[in-house]
């Protein structure tokens, strides 16, 4: 008991002294751009990289090259099809970014049609004519971009290991269809897998 | 001569105590706003159920019960997003404790099975993605609600649930998410397994159930509503109306509400405007459930008691050796105190699960869900306040007590 004691009193001391890590809180800056992965799930990394290909793809794809003008385009979502919580329109909204920054596309905002037309409503009603918007002339879409986020789990079978090996496959399809003719006029795919090895036991 | 007696005296008192004290912190005490709240959910007090539960932090090793249990009542009051927040928190813990764990293991076997984190029986892990697909319905989240449909069918992977029974109304509520994000083929696929799955009740590829052919275990219904006829496909432009019904209590006895051993089961009778649309039928009763999943963990639980009480035995006959009286006050604690079996379960699940899927008027109206006993008489009665529609489907949760 009394050797117990002594080797508890140590141990504490030791780590008061040293100050040990596992005590303390900190906090650190991340590069967004550094790639991070603390399982095999879909993380912000695989946002960056999705939007960021996806849109370079597009960009130089033969639907863009053929164009003289900027395309009107609206953002119909991308479906998710897996078994997680993915915020697929981060994606599109990155990719939003990327392709209006590049000055060669053009969006509308239909995610705001009700605020559009709300504000349109009040300025008919409130707003001196001189300073008002005109009615009626919103842009018309001529494509509509749309995509599917699917995902593939699998696992080691049940074996005597100490750990178990698990991994995710995706893809995430992105089409432009011509709103028109209901034409498909471009499609892509980006995907990406990813394994972690999962221990079987915990303290 | 003195002190060596009392030195001899306080050593193994205070290895006695200290063991007591260990145990004490290890099992911890109940969780009475848990039992309070439970009580309160059961005599119809869901805002006081919910209510107490609000502030209420318990050990980490029940905490997945304790999110399951408030996620419930809070969906009952119907605050879908509070419900959707501890049951995807319960979904992280459940993965984190996924793993086994050393140091519980181990101080399970010289305390309780109740030191260690709760995981539930594998129908209760997938009931935890019915009740979040559930609430996504009660959102008009169809989306999400995929979400957990998939994490439904994830859940019931043999290698995941192995030999415990799996349940019709999970498959179900899979096959209907899915549907509803228009993925008809992989539903038709879950409702031909829900249907497999249910002695009495058939379901059709479009998802409708009615009284099968095959072997039937309830007595039929006094207004001879139980329709063995197979409904056909509803019309392209056919609007329907889907409740879900979750009635009783999963910790009622197996044996109530039944008469000369054949099951009652109470239904639910939908009306809009007077006339009657159609009713309910019973998917899955969880008390059974329980019980199956019960009986397949028994022999493994019998042997780690056995093995358990042997240990305990063995720590008390130690110290007994040094002095009688601390071997039997140890023993009394270890065994008498600190053995008992883990009984927690998701108390405020219903015992039965029940869907409606019948044609309905593109305006659904004054819609009234009515609980109906077997022998014709209403139990209870509530109108529908909350329903979304996804295309031609409208889609509603009623709960009864």
């Amino acid at each position: 008991m009394q050797k117990l004691i002594v080797w508890f009193i140590s141990l504490l001391a030791l780590s008061f002294f040293t100050g040990c890590a596992a005590f303390r809180h900190s906090v650190e800056e991340v590069d967004v751009d550094e790639t991070r992965h603390y399982d095999e799930r879909y993380g912000h990394s695989d946002l960056r990289e999705l939007s960021a290909d996806l849109s370079s793809q597009l960009l130089d794809s033969a639907f863009m090259e053929e164009r003289t003008d900027s395309p009107v385009v609206m953002i119909a979502g991308i479906r998710n099809d897996t078994d997680e919580y993915i915020d697929t329109r981060s994606i599109t909204d990155r990719m939003r970014v990327l392709l209006m920054n590049s000055g060669r596309m053009r969006f509308i905002h239909e995610a705001r049609r009700a605020e559009l037309l709300a504000e349109q409503g009040y300025q008919a009603e409130h707003v001196e004519p001189e300073t008002q918007v005109a009615i009626g002339r919103q842009l018309g879409a001529q494509y509509m971009l749309t995509g599917a986020f699917s995902k593939i789990a699998t696992a080691s079978p049940r074996q005597v290991r100490v750990s178990r090996r698990r991994m995710n496959y995706y893809k995430l399809t992105m089409e432009v269809t011509d709103l028109q003719t209901g034409e498909i006029k471009w499609v892509a795919e980006h995907d990406f897998a990813r394994e972690a090895r999962e221990p079987l036991f915990r303290w | 001569m003195t002190g060596n007696f009392q030195g001899r005296m306080i050593c193994p008192a205070l290895r006695v105590s200290l063991l007591f004290a260990i145990c004490l912190l290890a099992s911890g005490c109940g969780t009475p706003h848990l039992e309070r709240a439970r009580l309160d959910f059961y005599r119809g007090r869901i805002p006081e159920a919910a209510a107490s539960l609000e502030k209420v932090s318990v050990p980490r090793r029940d905490r997945v019960l304790f999110l399951m249990e408030r996620g419930t009542i809070y969906q009952a009051a119907g605050d879908y997003e509070r419900s959707l927040n501890d049951f995807l928190a319960a979904y992280d813990q459940l993965r984190e404790t996924e793993p086994l764990s050393v140091s519980e293991g181990v101080t399970s076997f010289v305390i309780n099975d109740m030191v260690r984190s709760f995981r539930g029986y594998p129908f209760e892990r997938t009931f935890l993605h019915v009740f979040a697909a559930l609430s996504h319905l009660s959102l008009g989240a169809w989306e999400n609600a995929a979400v957990e449909g998939r994490r439904i069918l994830n859940s019931l992977d043999p290698e995941r649930i192995g030999d415990y029974p799996e349940d019709a109304f999970s498959r179900y509520m899979a096959g209907f998410a899915l549907e509803m994000m228009g993925d008809i083929d992989n539903a038709r696929v879950q409702y031909r397994r829900a249907s497999a799955l249910n002695p009495s009740i058939a379901i059709t590829d479009f998802g409708q159930p009615y009284i099968g052919q095959t072997e039937r275990d309830d007595a039929p219904s006094a207004d001879g509503s139980d329709s063995a006829t197979k409904p056909e496909p509803p019309d392209p432009g056919q609007h329907e109306l889907v409740v879900f019904v979750l009635s009783g209590k999963t910790t009622e006895h197996p044996l109530t509400g039944t008469r000369f051993g054949q099951p009652r089961i109470p239904y639910a009778l939908i009306k809009a405007d007077g006339k009657v649309l159609g009713r309910s039928y019973s998917l899955t009763d969880t008390t059974k459930l329980a019980q199956l999943s019960e009986q397949k963990r028994i022999a493994l639980q019998v042997a780690k008691t056995t093995t358990r009480v042997l240990i305990k035995e063995a720590i008390a006959e130690s110290i007994r050796d040094n002095n009688e009286s601390l071997g039997l006050l140890a023993r009394f604690i270890l065994i008498g105190l600190l053995e008992h079996p883990d009984i927690r379960r998701w108390e405020t699940l219903p015992r039965y699960m029940q869907v409606a899927r019948i044609p309905s008027p593109p305006d659904l109206g004054n819609v009234e869900v009515s609980l109906m006993s077997r022998d014709g008489v209403q139990l209870q009665s509530t109108t529908l306040q909350n329903t979304h529609k996804r295309g031609r489907v409208h889609v509603a949760l009623v709960r009864f007590y």
